[in-house]
């Protein structure tokens, strides 16, 4: 049983007379503890699937597993509290609370769940132990990323959706980024999902799943990922 | 349609809430600022069709001798007049069924102060009568309202028939408001008016005439004013000189009747008088005759006094010579016996003295016998006593010898016992004869002894004998001497006896005459008796005569002097006094309605004044930060118009038409419904007091202009504003999403001590109240600007509620006014109340007092005071009174001073210590009172004295008529406790205070409106702040709250995140209105001032709770729909990175 499923997972949105199928009976699986990037072309369905499998958003088709669970039967209620103790979320924007601390960002995840991973050590893992108590407004890009991955972590997820993390990020801070999220996945063993529309990232995932036109194309395991300080782009 | 325009309309069914916010605020701050504006020109206006469709006087004249027919026709040719009538008015105590009402009755007139027929018909006979319809209800249609007997002997003659019967119910533009008036009649207050055909009252002369000019200006206007001044001084001259012309005519009238009448009152005297004058010569002939009469009569009879004093002085004699005779014969009797007596004595005297010589002289021969005996006897014994004596000499010799014996015999030893014994045996026998021998002796000695006794004895009698002798020697004598006296009275006797005899033959010859002169006398005495009866009756007869006399000449007198007093005297008299009358001109600013109406239309205005600018700034506020966040939400769309070359105007016209479409809808709505709903709502407020017709609204062009320019300016103009400004930035900026607004460290934080202690989404919550600054204040202001309307809206409802209640709970007690006829005095009217407390088991407590009205300027303002007069002691407990200045209890004033309500002071600036002037009666004196202290009161203007002190400053005698009845009681109702007292006693009314406080409690009724039309206003702005802001806040932190939900925060956790910040920003608002609500509250009482009322300007801390449970209400419905919407909002599409 893959640790994540998805079987004949449809997404349409309807305007008027017009469909957009989003997802197009999309199956897919990943398994534990793997690093998993999803590339595809713009307007492909990333995002959509990612919402999707993040509880964010509803199918209107299929049906997805996680742990063998359905979480697309869930009701509003549940897939709340399903992302709550599930899922940690990277957005390509940060998304932080602007009215509260680096440190206080990340607590604010923490309190949400019962046995949180201590905020502080969290800090110190992303390397802003010294910026804990500067607001967002404060801090640099790669800085709120790193915010923002302490925060998704803080939850200690089962499961970390990254959206282009790194898309708004030069080249050295993206690397550091995804460099953090790598190890995670090793020694966390926490299945880490990132989009990104840059194929040159396949190559440090366990898995890569390419998405076309609302399918999955390609489904392929990567046997020996690459760190990502070796890989250029 | 152009694809631009397509923007327009798509954008706002998009972001139709937002829309609705702008228009919703608009169109209440124009509705509230129009509308409220244009109240007080929708009650003029109102007022301007009433006073002119129905004819309202201009003027209306008085003098004092009333007008007639002629003088009505000369002022209709004065200038200016359009029509002229003449009225009567008659205020009278009609009876319906049981109620007694005091109305005044007018006549109808038709050319000026017409009716309006609100029910049934006008009278068409004398004796029907239409009523005021304020007052009254179409139930009173086809009730007969009959005469008092109670009213004056006047009122009666005047009002001809004495039962009406009611046809219809008007209204009469002289009565705008709810007040009728005072008068002397009844209460001495008018419960309503009527209206009666010219016939119904019988008047000489018309009281006062009406005059309406039909000028076609506005009520109260300037121009109004300006011309009734100018026409006020024509009027007056002309109605002085008609009034003169009259006056002179019948003054001239009146001299000539009152000559005629003294010469016939000369002519008639005349006559009496001559009339008099014979009959006193009549009289005194007869007493001339009379009186001769008399004389002769006098003369005879005292002649026959001196027959009679001679006829006495005989009898007299006579009597005295019959006692005489009989003394005499009783002395000769008396002597008669006397010497019978003495014959008997004396021959008594004479046996005694012979008895008594035998008795000597046997007497002496006994002594002589008795006395020799005794000499023998003598002689014996004393030979005995010789005898013995010697013996007893020998023996008691002897016996000492032998004594002596036998003492040497004892002391010689040698002599025999026996013979010693023979001697002592010897001795002691001749002792025992010596014994015996001087018994003997004592014997003869005693013996001796008797002897010697009866020798005395017989001494004795032998003296008495001799007295004996000598006492007969005496008594002889006597009887020798009496014996010749004897002899000698006997003689004496017998010639008295011969004179006596002579003397009683002379006496019967005197009596004889004696008899015969008195029978003479007697007839004379009968002859002049009877002529003297001839004469009295004579007399009686002049008497009578004379008193016949005397009483026509008082007659004639008093009637003289009586016709003089009565006609001629007072005619001249009433001619001199009569004083030129006088005349005055009243306009319609003496009119009570019509000045109460100008007046509670400006307050209208004053509150007016505050509440539009409130809302406007709130709109103002509200359509800012609207308009502004739509631009801002929307420079991304703005930018890429730029970047494809749309000039600025282009672009900004857009939203111009948004926000100015969402105006004018707002505008035109508002003040479409503004200008009608709230003076229609204000109006119906203000029926209670007048509601004499249906409220014409007022439209003025300039203020629709005027509201039509301010919510432009709120919403394009502020619109353009920003629009500008967000353009003044490149595309490229616009483009990009706005940085939001930056995390900052707020105050709090600084307070670790409370810092440390708050839970994190606490904290969050106190960081992000003061994030957004703009929003913060505008949800400070909106609800501070709410909690002060809703504290304002219960704050005027408390300060007026319990102003009814105060008064009669506090001030006036009492629960039963009754006023009495003028019949009873104090004792009768405590009597009526005892007798009735007695009827129901009960002791009620009740004063008695008197009830007068004056009037009182003070402040520019004409106001009626009322008056009571009572005695302190009295009416203890019955009336409340709190000083108004310190809050301690007051006792009723002393005398020489009053206490006045707190108002009137108020209005004529007076304290403690000051004099307040009032002005009384028909001749509008000036009385002058010193105020003791001022007293806590709430409704109309009251006075309070002593007896003496009204006694002494009216001039009025303390004349008590009113019957104040305290009952506190719910088992007696004060309905059946004045019914009795009506049936029982003659009353001319009775006020039951629970009338009052009902009727009040209506007008309280009236006032919800106020306080819902004020709630709900509130409501609205609260709401639409509210559901403003809270669309603004999340459509501001969409991304922050779709992150949240993405993080897993529930439903629930998402809603407190936002909500926790609207409660802080609640209760800051709600805390901030506090102040503001007092402030508001406090001019919101000052305008609404009425002059007759003290409100209790308070607020009930119950309203506070109020406030903020409603305050709290509106957010929390308003937090209810922000949760759907953030429930609704899309994770995946509010994060959606830009792409």
């Amino acid at each position: 049983m893959p640790y994540i499923e998805f079987r004949d997972v449809s997404k349409v949105y309807k305007t008027g007379s017009i469909d957009l199928r989003a997802l197009d009976g999309l199956d897919l699986y990943i398994e534990k503890g793997e690093l998993c990037v999803i590339v595809g072309q713009s307007g492909a369905g990333k995002t959509t699937l990612l919402n999707i499998l993040g509880g964010m958003d509803t199918l209107t088709s299929g049906s997805i597993y996680l742990e063998g669970r359905e979480i697309s039967k869930l009701k509003t209620g549940e897939l709340a509290r399903f992302r709550r103790e599930n899922v940690g979320f990277v957005f390509q924007f940060y998304n932080l609370i602007p009215n509260l601390t680096a440190y206080e960002n990340v607590e604010m995840a923490a309190q949400l769940v019962k046995d949180p991973i201590d905020c502080d050590l969290l800090m110190n893992e992303v390397g802003l132990a010294a910026r804990k108590s500067n607001f967002p407004a404060q801090l640099s890009g790669g800085e709120q990323q790193r915010v923002a991955i302490a925060r998704a972590i803080a939850k200690n997820p089962k499961l970390l959706l990254c959206d282009e993390p790194t898309g708004a990020l030069d080249y050295q801070t993206g690397k550091s980024i995804l460099k953090l999220l790598q190890s995670l996945s090793v020694t966390k063993g926490m299945t880490v999902v990132i989009i990104t529309h840059n194929s040159a990232l396949t190559a440090m995932a366990d898995r890569v799943i390419t998405l076309k036109n609302g399918t999955v194309t390609s489904n392929l395991v990567n046997l020996n990922p690459v760190n990502i300080d070796e890989i250029e782009w | 349609m152009s694809s631009y325009w397509k923007t327009v309309f798509r954008t706002i069914r998009e972001s139709l809430p937002r829309f609705l916010a702008i228009f919703a605020i608009i169109a209440l701050g124009v509705g509230f600022f129009a509308g409220l504006k244009m109240t007080s020109p929708s009650f003029y206006k109102t007022a301007d069709r009433y006073t002119e469709e129905y004819r309202l006087y201009d003027f209306k004249l008085l003098s004092t001798i009333g007008f007639d027919d002629d003088d009505i026709e000369s002022l209709s040719k004065v200038q200016g007049v359009q029509s002229v009538e003449g009225a009567v008015y008659q205020d009278a105590i009609l009876l319906c069924g049981d109620t007694s009402s005091t109305v005044r009755i007018h006549t109808i007139t038709s050319t000026v102060n017409q009716l309006e027929l609100t029910a049934g018909r006008m009278p068409q006979s004398p004796d029907e009568i239409v009523i005021d319809g304020y007052k009254n209800d179409a139930g009173m249609i086809g009730k007969t309202l009959t005469l008092s007997q109670e009213n004056t002997a006047e009122c009666i003659d005047t009002v001809r028939p004495h039962e009406f019967t009611v046809v219809g119910l008007v209204r009469s533009p002289m009565y705008m408001n709810f007040q009728r008036g005072t008068t002397d009649a009844g209460s001495g207050a008018i419960d309503y008016y009527a209206y009666v055909q010219k016939d119904s009252l019988d008047a000489d002369y018309y009281t006062e005439a009406y005059v309406y000019c039909n000028t076609g200006l506005f009520i109260y206007s300037d121009e109004y004013k300006d011309w009734a001044a100018k026409e006020q001084d024509i009027l007056e001259a002309a109605v002085k000189d008609i009034i003169d012309v009259r006056f002179d005519s019948v003054m001239d009238d009146s001299s000539q009747e009152l000559s005629d009448g003294i010469d016939e009152f000369n002519e008639q005297r005349e006559d009496a008088y001559s009339e008099l004058e014979d009959a006193r010569e009549t009289l005194e002939t007869a007493y001339g005759d009379i009186t001769d009469s008399q004389r002769q009569i006098d003369d005879g009879r005292a002649q026959l006094e001196d027959a009679g004093d001679e006829l006495e002085a005989a009898r007299v004699r006579l009597e005295e010579t019959d006692n005489q005779l009989k003394s005499t014969k009783a002395t000769l009797d008396s002597a008669s016996s006397q010497l019978d007596s003495t014959e008997s004595q004396l021959e008594a005297a004479k046996a005694q003295l012979d008895s008594t010589v035998a008795q000597l002289s046997s007497g002496q021969s006994a002594i002589d016998d008795a006395r020799s005996q005794l000499e023998a006897a003598r002689t014996q014994t004393d030979g005995a006593i010789a005898a013995l004596n010697d013996s007893i000499t020998g023996l008691s010799g002897k016996i000492a010898e032998l004594g002596a014996e036998i003492d040497a015999a004892d002391a010689d030893p040698s002599a025999l016992p026996a013979d010693t014994d023979a001697m002592k045996a010897n001795l002691a026998q001749l002792q025992l004869q010596l014994q015996s021998l001087e018994d003997n002796l004592n014997t003869a000695k005693a013996g001796q002894q008797e002897l010697a006794a009866q020798q005395s004895a017989l001494d004795d009698s032998q003296s008495t004998l001799d007295s004996g002798k000598a006492a007969y020697e005496d008594a002889l004598a006597q009887y020798n001497s009496g014996s010749a006296r004897y002899s000698a009275a006997k003689a004496a006797y017998e010639s008295g006896l011969a004179q006596y005899s002579s003397g009683l033959e002379q006496y019967n010859e005197g009596l004889d005459a004696y008899n015969s002169g008195v029978a003479e006398y007697n007839q004379n005495a009968a002859e002049l008796d009877s002529a003297q009866d001839k004469v009295d009756s004579a007399f009686k007869d002049y008497y009578d005569g004379r008193h016949d006399y005397f009483a026509g000449v008082c007659k004639y007198e008093t009637e003289i002097s009586e016709a003089f007093r009565m006609n001629i005297a007072y005619g001249c008299q009433q001619l001199d006094n009569i004083e030129r009358p006088d005349t005055y001109v009243l306009g319609r600013d003496k009119n009570v309605g019509y000045v109460c109406f100008d007046n509670d239309a400006k307050i209208v205005d004053g509150v007016a004044s505050v509440f539009p600018v409130f809302f406007f700034a709130i709109a103002a506020l509200v359509c800012s930060t609207t308009m502004s966040r739509m631009v801002a939400d929307e420079r991304g769309h703005i930018g890429t118009m730029r970047a494809l070359g749309f000039s600025e105007s282009a672009i900004i016209m857009k939203y111009v038409v948004y926000s100015g479409a969402a105006s004018v809808l707002g505008c035109v709505l508002g003040y479409i419904g503004g200008i009608k709903l709230f003076p229609w709502v204000i109006w119906e407020v203000y029926a209670m007091m007048y509601g004499f017709a249906d409220i014409s609204f007022a439209n003025e062009a300039w203020m629709f202009i005027m509201s039509f320019a301010i919510s432009l300016v709120c919403t394009v103009g502020v619109t353009v504003v920003t629009c500008v400004t967000e353009l003044n930035g490149m595309p490229a900026e616009l483009i990009r999403p706005k940085t939001p607004a930056a995390g900052k460290r707020i105050l709090l934080e600084r307070i670790t001590f409370i810092w440390k202690r708050m839970k994190f989404l606490y904290k969050v919550s106190a960081r992000n109240v003061f994030r957004f600054k703009k929003r913060m204040m505008m949800m400070i202001v909106g609800i501070a600007g709410c909690t002060a309307l809703l504290i304002t809206a219960f704050g005027l409802y408390d300060s007026i509620c319990n102003v009814v209640g105060n008064q009669y709970d506090r001030i006036m007690k009492f629960d039963i006014d009754c006023t009495f006829a003028g019949s009873y005095n104090a004792e009768g009217i405590k009597e009526a109340a005892n007798e009735a407390n007695h009827n129901y088991g009960k002791d009620f407590r009740y004063a008695v007092a008197e009830y007068d009205t004056a009037h009182n300027d003070g402040g520019g303002f004409i106001r009626d005071v009322g008056i009571y007069v009572a005695d302190g002691s009295d009416v203890e407990g019955i009336f409340g009174l709190e000083n108004f200045y310190t809050g301690d209890s007051e006792k009723w004033p002393a005398d020489g001073e009053v206490a006045i309500s707190s108002k009137l002071a108020e209005k004529n600036n007076v304290r403690a210590g000051d004099n307040i002037t009032l002005t009384y009666g028909d001749d509008s004196r000036q009385i002058v009172l010193r105020v003791a202290y001022v007293f806590k009161n709430y409704t109309y203007h009251y006075c309070f004295m002593t007896p003496a002190t009204y006694e002494a400053a009216f001039g009025q005698s303390y004349d008590p008529s009113d019957l104040l009845v305290m009952m506190n009681d719910s088992t007696v109702s004060p309905y059946d406790y004045a019914r009795y007292l009506t049936n029982n006693y003659n009353l001319k009314s009775c006020i039951i205070t629970n009338d009052e406080r009902e009727s009040f409690s209506a007008t309280m009724e009236k006032m919800n409106y106020v306080i819902i039309l004020v709630v709900s206003c509130a409501a609205a702005l609260a709401f639409i702040v509210l559901f403003n802001l809270n669309n603004i806040n999340i459509t501001e932190r969409i991304r922050e709250i779709a992150t949240l939900k993405v993080m897993g925060f529930y439903r629930k956790e998402t809603g407190s995140y936002v909500f926790r910040e609207n409660v802080i920003l609640v209760l800051l608002g709600y805390l901030t209105g506090i102040p503001l609500g007092f402030a508001l509250h406090r001019f919101v009482m000052s305008q609404i001032e009425m002059d007759m009322v003290i409100y209790d300007v308070r607020i009930a801390p119950q309203s506070f709770a109020y406030a903020l449970v409603l305050v709290l209400l509106f957010s929390a419905i308003a937090d209810m729909a922000m949760h759907r919407r953030i429930d609704r909002i899309d994770m995946a599409e509010s994060l959606k990175s830009i792409e």
